[in-house]
């Protein structure tokens, strides 16, 4: 499995957000997207999802125009998931987990024994067969987090696309949804995370991709991004000196 | 009446007297011409008078009718009525017209009646006809206000004698039918269509069922009062609405044996008059061969 | 709320049917007067089966199904449009569907037009419907707050009734002018087993469509983005339920006037019973619209009145306290 994007370029209400933007993905990666606010990485990802068009350049999942595959067979493979998820009906975890299987029931059929037993693994997996009887607008911003990427992973898709999924979490939090990030990733799922943690970027990305006005800067390995240089550009600000980029630790010191 | 008429010619002159002298002359000379001799400017307000007037007065007597005495659908005398001016009832019509006679009904609005009487105008009440002998009397009365009293004598014995023309047959068991007309609506005791019903040979199953005057019948109940035959008077033909549907609702069909409603005209009765007689012959010929 | 959620759906179907089943058999038993089956048996030893039938068959059964098939309607409908709208005030009442059908039918009922062609009542019912639904979306936008969507349906309604009421005095039917009442209120009584046939089949292909909606609605609770992520076409599921709405609503509005409250308040009273998930709404707010019509259809049988008492005033004498109540509510959790 791979998505091949070149030269995407998506104008909107006149003006451009992404410029001639390149991004690959490959089975078993988990790509971080980074950048600053309305450098376009939300764009990128909604282009990803079949959600928006581009004006030009190409997009392909597996060498197949990504827009012309069906939308409910796009739907099995890709799973979004967005940065504001509001939940408009106070369902209990499960049932909004279980909802995570529509792509792959048709109009009339209802899930079956075997929808419920992903869904069962899926929230194993994510640890919230504890919350399965709770209304959702009951629970922590944490445990809402948990259930709504649980939500994603219940339709089994190939390709995860988080938008900021870690926004707003306590740092044990964050570190157990990159872990479930990580995990869909071992188990030969891709996942392009959007993050504004540069640290836990550094940490669980394999690749990282810079965007920086509608236009990627720099893409590679994190230590190939994540250079002062980089951050000078993008962010306009200076990495501390005595925390120097390794694997482990990044820590955005002062502005430039 | 004359009592009711002397009194408010009194109430007339206590409002009047002061100040208004003048008027006060003008208005003697009108209500003593108007008692010393027969009426030359009558107007009618409503279609229960127009038709009587229509009927009773000499052409030269009829200053106006009301509009609606035009409609062919509830007026039986439409056709003599066009000669005439036409009202509807409003005051400053009516003024124009400078009455000696106001034939108006109950149903006239109050207003218009206390203030043409307060003006001094004679405003005559007739009151809706609901048997055939108001009818007699309402005939008589307006022919004494006209001059015309021989003339209302004459309808009255003609009417009488159309009536004892209709023969009905004498039969072991008289049929039930009832009235239903848009809405639901059906004539229960104390209506013209009760005693034209009985006068024609039929049961009036609504009266029997208890309804007074005229009412709502639920369907259901009218089912279980199994008329062998249904009438209405529903006007305006050719026109839709939910009310007019009703009667073509299926159950009354089945009930019928097929038999569809018979519709007898709004002018017979809308106002009671000596065409009554029409209708009965058209009830007693609706009746069932035994 | 633990114990509501775990409800067994297939036994609040099977209830809610047999509820519904149990009820219609005892709206055909029960008439206007009391017991009058039983006096019925009595009373016309001769003819009392032929007559029995013929209340049963003509004039009962109609009333019970097109009770039914309206309520029902009603019911999904409101359903189905707060689950598209994620808006629980969102009913066919509100949003405009229920007073454009009724002017709709208006039209083709006192111009002539249902005369000459019996389903011409429902097609301009549906038309209607579809128009004030389609005026007041775009009025209020796609992702309209609730006072938004409230005012577009209040304009949309009032010039609905204005426009109603307008017609009825220039119709040529004398007997027009009085049938407003009905038109505001509805009601189901006198109702012949022709108009539930002309009723029928806009109704079912209506329920049809939107039954086939509730993967999509229930996708919608996840937002819009969420939802077309997951394969749901947005427009066509808008449309969809648009069209259903009015198909449905079209035809039962155009017999029975427009009924008002039970799409909002069913779906209200339904919702914790299946777990607040709109898919699954809809079937039992279906079964729930048809009972509570049929309910407040024999309630309005047994208050003794002179004339039968119009059902869709019971349903709003009952409903708009609920509204009101409703509006407190959201009031309060804003604050």
């Amino acid at each position: 499995m791979n998505i091949q994007a070149q030269q995407l370029s998506v104008q909107l209400g006149g003006r451009p957000v992404l410029k001639a933007v390149d991004l690959t993905l490959h089975s078993g990666e988990l790509l971080g997207l980074i950048g600053p606010n309305g450098a376009g990485k939300t764009t990128l990802l909604k282009l990803l999802a079949g959600l928006i068009k581009s004006q030009s350049g190409s997009l392909q999942l597996d060498h197949q125009v990504l827009l012309a595959i069906p939308a409910h067979e796009r739907a099995k493979r890709i799973a979004y998931l967005a940065q504001h998820s509001q939940v408009s009906w106070p369902l209990t975890v499960r049932r909004l987990v279980e909802l995570g299987r529509i792509p792959h029931l048709d109009n009339w059929r209802k899930t079956t024994g075997l929808d419920r037993d992903i869904v069962q693994q899926v929230m194993e997996a994510t640890d919230i067969l504890a919350l399965e009887h709770r209304r959702f607008d009951s629970l922590s911003g944490g445990e809402r987090a948990r259930v709504l990427l649980a939500r994603a992973l219940a339709g089994e898709p190939e390709i995860l696309l988080a938008d900021e999924p870690v926004a707003a979490l306590d740092p044990s939090h964050q570190l157990e949804v990159m872990s479930l990030l990580q995990a869909h990733c071992r188990n030969g799922g891709a996942v392009i995370v959007v993050l504004h943690d540069l640290m836990l970027a550094n940490h669980f990305c394999q690749r990282l991709q810079l965007l920086y006005q509608g236009s990627t800067l720099a893409e590679g390995p994190p230590g190939d991004v994540l250079t002062p240089d980089h951050l000078k550009q993008a962010y306009g600000l200076q990495v501390s000196d005595e925390a120097r980029i390794d694997r482990c630790f990044l820590l955005p010191w002062k502005m430039k | 009446m004359t009592t009711t008429m002397s009194f408010h010619y009194k109430h007339c002159y206590k409002v009047l007297l002061p100040g208004l002298l003048t008027l006060l002359s003008v208005l003697y000379a009108l209500t003593d011409s108007a008692l010393a001799s027969s009426p030359q400017r009558v107007v009618s307000t409503n279609l229960c008078t127009d038709q009587l007037l229509l009927m009773l007065a000499a052409p030269t007597q009829i200053a106006s009718v009301s509009a609606l005495s035009l409609e062919p659908a509830s007026s039986y005398m439409a056709k003599s009525a066009e000669q005439y001016p036409v009202n509807h009832a409003r005051i400053e019509e009516l003024l124009r017209f400078k009455p000696d006679l106001i034939l108006a009904s109950p149903y006239n609005s109050p207003s218009m009646v206390t203030f043409m009487r307060k003006l001094g105008y004679r405003v005559e009440l007739i009151k809706p006809a609901n048997t055939i002998d108001d009818i007699e009397t309402n005939i008589q009365q307006i022919a004494i206000q006209l001059g015309k009293k021989n003339k209302g004598d004459a309808l009255v014995r003609t009417m009488r004698q159309q009536l004892a023309a209709i023969k009905i047959q004498p039969q072991r068991k008289r049929p039930g039918g009832l009235f239903y007309q848009p809405r639901g609506y059906t004539s229960g005791r104390g209506t013209l269509q009760d005693e034209a019903l009985r006068r024609s040979g039929w049961r009036n199953l609504a009266s029997e069922a208890g309804i007074r005057g005229y009412q709502h019948i639920d369907l259901e109940t009218l089912l279980r009062l199994r008329p062998v035959h249904i009438f209405t008077s529903a006007y305006a033909a050719g026109t839709d609405s939910l009310a007019q549907r009703l009667l073509y609702h299926p159950a009354l069909r089945h009930l019928t044996a097929g038999t569809p409603i018979t519709n007898i005209d709004y002018k017979y009765w809308i106002c009671g008059g000596p065409m009554i007689t029409q209708a009965i012959r058209l009830l007693a010929k609706a009746r069932p061969v035994q | 709320m633990k114990s509501l959620h775990s409800i067994n759906q297939r036994q609040l179907l099977v209830t809610l049917a047999l509820l519904l089943v149990l009820l219609a058999i005892s709206s055909l038993l029960i008439g206007s007067e009391p017991w009058p089956m039983i006096q019925a048996l009595f009373s016309h030893p001769d003819q009392r089966s032929s007559i029995l039938a013929l209340i049963l068959t003509e004039v009962r059964l109609p009333r019970v199904l097109i009770a039914t098939l309206a309520g029902a309607t009603l019911g999904l409908c409101g359903a189905a449009m707060q689950g598209l709208l994620r808006n629980p005030l969102a009913t066919p009442g509100l949003t405009g569907s229920a007073s454009g059908a009724a002017l709709g039918a208006v039209i083709a009922l006192y111009f002539g037009l249902s005369s000459r062609f019996a389903l011409a009542l429902p097609v301009a019912g549906m038309f209607g419907s579809l128009l004030a639904m389609v005026l007041v979306y775009l009025l209020a936008g796609r992702d309209a707050s609730v006072t938004t969507l409230i005012l577009a349906g209040v304009a949309i309604n009032t010039l609905a009734m204005a426009l109603i009421s307008l017609l009825l005095n220039l119709a040529p039917s004398p007997y027009a002018v009085q049938e407003l009442v009905l038109w505001m209120l509805g009601s189901v009584t006198d109702r012949s087993l022709n108009d539930l046939w002309i009723m029928l089949p806009g109704t079912l292909l209506g329920w049809l469509l939107m039954l086939g909606c509730g993967h999509g609605l229930d996708a919608l609770t996840l937002g819009e983005e969420t939802a077309a992520s997951m394969g749901i076409g947005l427009n066509r599921l808008r449309w969809q339920l648009f069209i259903a709405i009015a198909l449905a609503v079209g035809s039962a509005v155009s017999i029975t006037g427009s009924i008002g409250f039970i799409g909002l308040v069913v779906p209200h009273l339904m919702r914790p019973l299946v777990g607040y998930q709109p898919g699954r709404l809809l079937t039992i707010s279906a079964l729930g619209g048809a009972i509570m019509l049929l309910l407040a259809d024999l309630a309005v049988r047994l208050i003794p009145a002179a004339t039968e008492i119009k059902v869709g005033v019971l349903t709003a004498v009952v409903g708009a306290p609920f509204f009101l109540w409703l509006i407190i509510r959201s009031r309060r959790s804003q604050t």
